[in-house]
């Protein structure tokens, strides 16, 4: 492999992909939707906020104290939730649609065979498309996160603490990683399918059984989902009886543990959710108690992408592969 | 005319019955049919075994006051509620492959410019291939009723009453509805945009809004937690945006006219139980109006492009 032809496919990757317009408007699209999703959190903490004022007002016009209920308490990463959930759909597809640019263009102009024409190698030329998406995912992933410290603290007048833009760092890190999968799973099936439409239809399709349908068949069989506000709640049960109960359905368990396993979004949810303090328990832990819990979902991450790497490098050497053309 | 018309209906379900990507989509289709009963029952019989284990608990711990069964007289239907989440999930984007390949085909190969100089009229053309997108819609519909009354009897071991076939039947005469105007929508697009993947991905751009967008504006709830069946029923919005949003989007979100008709329809929740299908459907009415307003606007939006869609100036590339 050659490290100047590497960075010279990574730089062409990079100007080619700002230049298309689908990749443009997922692009506008997911900046839109993060806007949508941190509007919905600061109008739903004000509605809570508004509530819990309307309560105090009502109690203290009854001659009681308000001092009963808890004042709604303002995270800033947890805000961050709908912004990530809308990574896992929409950023996904636009993994997707990198990797399949990023091999129609070669295809679709029969320029594939040209290139390997030359003195490139396979693993130069995969290796420099995974460079140059990976610089256009950091790119974007750098100004999702500026758009998010910008909007929070200086719209909500909230600064976000040193340890707090080390975990947005980290959770934008993650998302990197997953978005790769995606990337390098299209890329696979733009160069496997002989038809380039088909590859993203079925990249559509295995998007949908990974981000959607397994997460919620895994949400379905939750039993504690069976009721609003808790099973376990609504039967006014502790910690310690409800895992005296689970006991008995470790079977039932474990399959629904292994149906989520199997989706690279549920680990990349939940690293995300306990790094940005989005799941309750977890806000406010320094990240040492955080990863002491999360290092198996931070395994599991790890382990697909690299998996999808390396299956990008080691498929794409295979002649049959590149060979094929729309 | 009429025979015209259905020569490319017909050809449309010969050619769709031999693309690979459709197959798989409906084989994804059909197999998480036969999985929304079986996950929906194993549910079922697990949280009732939880139930049970955690009353004994309880008055082993000494509790007198035991709480009631959360899951007593749950209704058979209730078991096909996440039929409605993959109806909305795998069922619209199965129709945007099928709208968006009926029309892409024929632009790629050329055919559409060829076709006109046989004595064939735009008007016979496109009404073919919207019967044919219909035809196939309804063959998947009925492959997936066929299968929900055949695991509902084999797995649960029940038959299902004929008030509750009815309900069944209604819910995926709903579905049809709700995947036709995904199919105009794929078609739409195919007519219009220069490219395939754009043409498909613009109409996969809009059911993203449709099912997570406009969900989350109108209810405050996170995109993800609208695919929790027990989430899903429509929460009353909180706060003056929110109220906005609601009077705002609300016409516009399909999806939530959608699962506001087929929530009562499948008895997803206990107070839908006491209402006959005659209360459904007055009390709904709007919601199955406006539906069959956006199949009508989609099917008309689609005839309109396609009689501006001028055949010699198309360059499609890719």
């Amino acid at each position: 492999m050659n490290s100047l032809t590497i960075w010279i496919i990574a730089q062409k990757g990079y100007q080619d992909a700002l230049k298309n317009v689908l990749f443009l408007t997922l692009l506008l699209f997911l900046f839109s939707l993060v806007g949508i999703s941190l509007m919905v959190s600061a109008f739903n903490f004000q509605a809570q906020v508004d509530q819990y004022n309307r309560a105090i007002t009502q109690l203290q016009s009854m001659g009681q104290s308000g001092v009963i209920l808890d004042k709604p308490q303002y995270f800033p990463l947890q805000m961050l939730r709908g912004t990530i959930e809308y990574l896992e759909i929409i950023g996904a597809i636009i993994g997707i649609i990198l990797g399949y640019i990023s091999i129609a263009k070669e295809k679709g102009n029969n320029t594939m065979q040209l290139i390997l024409s030359r003195p490139i190698s396979k693993l130069s030329l995969i290796g420099g498309k995974i460079l140059g998406n990976t610089l256009l995912l950091f790119s974007i992933l750098g100004l999702i996160g500026l758009f998010i410290v910008f909007a929070i603290s200086g719209i909500g007048h909230v600064a976000f603490s040193q340890a707090e833009l080390f975990k947005l760092f980290l959770g934008l890190l993650f998302s990197y990683l997953y978005l790769m999968v995606f990337f390098c799973l299209s890329t696979l099936l733009s160069l496997f399918f002989k038809s380039l439409p088909n590859a993203l239809i079925v990249g559509f399709i295995i998007w949908l059984l990974i981000v959607l349908i397994i997460p919620q068949i895994g949400d379905t069989m939750d039993p504690d989902n069976q009721v609003p506000g808790g099973l376990f709640n609504s039967l006014h049960m502790d910690t310690h009886q409800q895992q005296q109960v689970m006991t008995n359905f470790k079977t039932y368990e474990t399959w629904r543990n292994i149906l989520e396993e199997s989706s690279v979004e549920k680990h990349y949810e939940r690293l995300t959710f306990a790094t940005l303090g989005i799941k309750s328990i977890y806000n406010g832990k320094d990240l040492r108690s955080i990863f002491q819990d999360q290092w198996g979902n931070f395994l599991w991450l790890i382990g697909f992408y690299i998996g999808s790497i390396a299956s990008a490098f080691y498929f794409s050497n295979n002649r049959k592969f590149l060979s094929k053309s729309n | 005319m009429f025979e015209q018309i259905l020569i490319v209906a017909a050809n449309e379900i010969r050619v769709l019955m031999r693309e690979k990507t459709f197959l798989l989509l409906l084989s994804v289709f059909l197999a998480m049919t036969l999985f929304s009963v079986l996950i929906g029952w194993s549910t079922k019989t697990t949280v009732l075994g939880i139930y049970n284990a955690s009353l004994i608990l309880l008055k082993q711990s000494g509790v007198t006051h035991l709480p009631s069964n959360p899951f007593i007289m749950i209704p058979a239907l209730a078991l096909f509620r996440n039929m409605i989440i993959y109806v909305f999930l795998i069922g619209a984007l199965t129709s945007v492959v099928i709208g968006h390949s009926s029309f892409i085909r024929e632009r790629k190969s050329r055919v559409v410019q060829l076709l006109f100089t046989k004595p064939i009229s735009k008007t016979c053309f496109i009404a073919g291939k919207i019967v044919g997108i219909l035809a196939a819609l309804l063959l998947i519909i009925f492959a997936v009723f066929f299968i929900s009354l055949l695991s509902s009897f084999f797995i649960p071991g029940q038959l299902l009453t004929q008030q509750e076939i009815i309900r069944l039947s209604l819910f995926y005469l709903l579905s049809l509805i709700y995947m036709l105007i995904f199919a105009m929508i794929g078609l739409l697009f195919a007519i219009v945009l220069p490219t395939e993947s754009l043409a498909l991905l613009a109409p996969i751009i809009i059911w993203v809004a449709v099912t997570f967008i406009f969900p989350e504006l109108t209810t405050g709830q996170n995109p993800v937690a609208l695919l929790n069946p027990t989430n899903i029923t429509q929460t009353a919005p909180q706060g003056a945006f929110f109220t906005l949003m609601h009077s705002v989007l609300t016409p516009f979100s399909i999806e939530q006219h959608y699962t506001g008709l087929a929530q009562p329809l499948l008895e997803t929740q206990k107070q839908f139980t006491s209402l006959s299908i005659a209360e459904i459907i007055a009390q709904n009415s709007g919601l199955g109006i406006s539906l069959f307003v956006y199949l009508i606007l989609a099917i008309a939006l689609s005839l309109y492009t396609f009689y501006h869609y001028a055949v010699t100036r198309d360059k499609m590339y890719e």
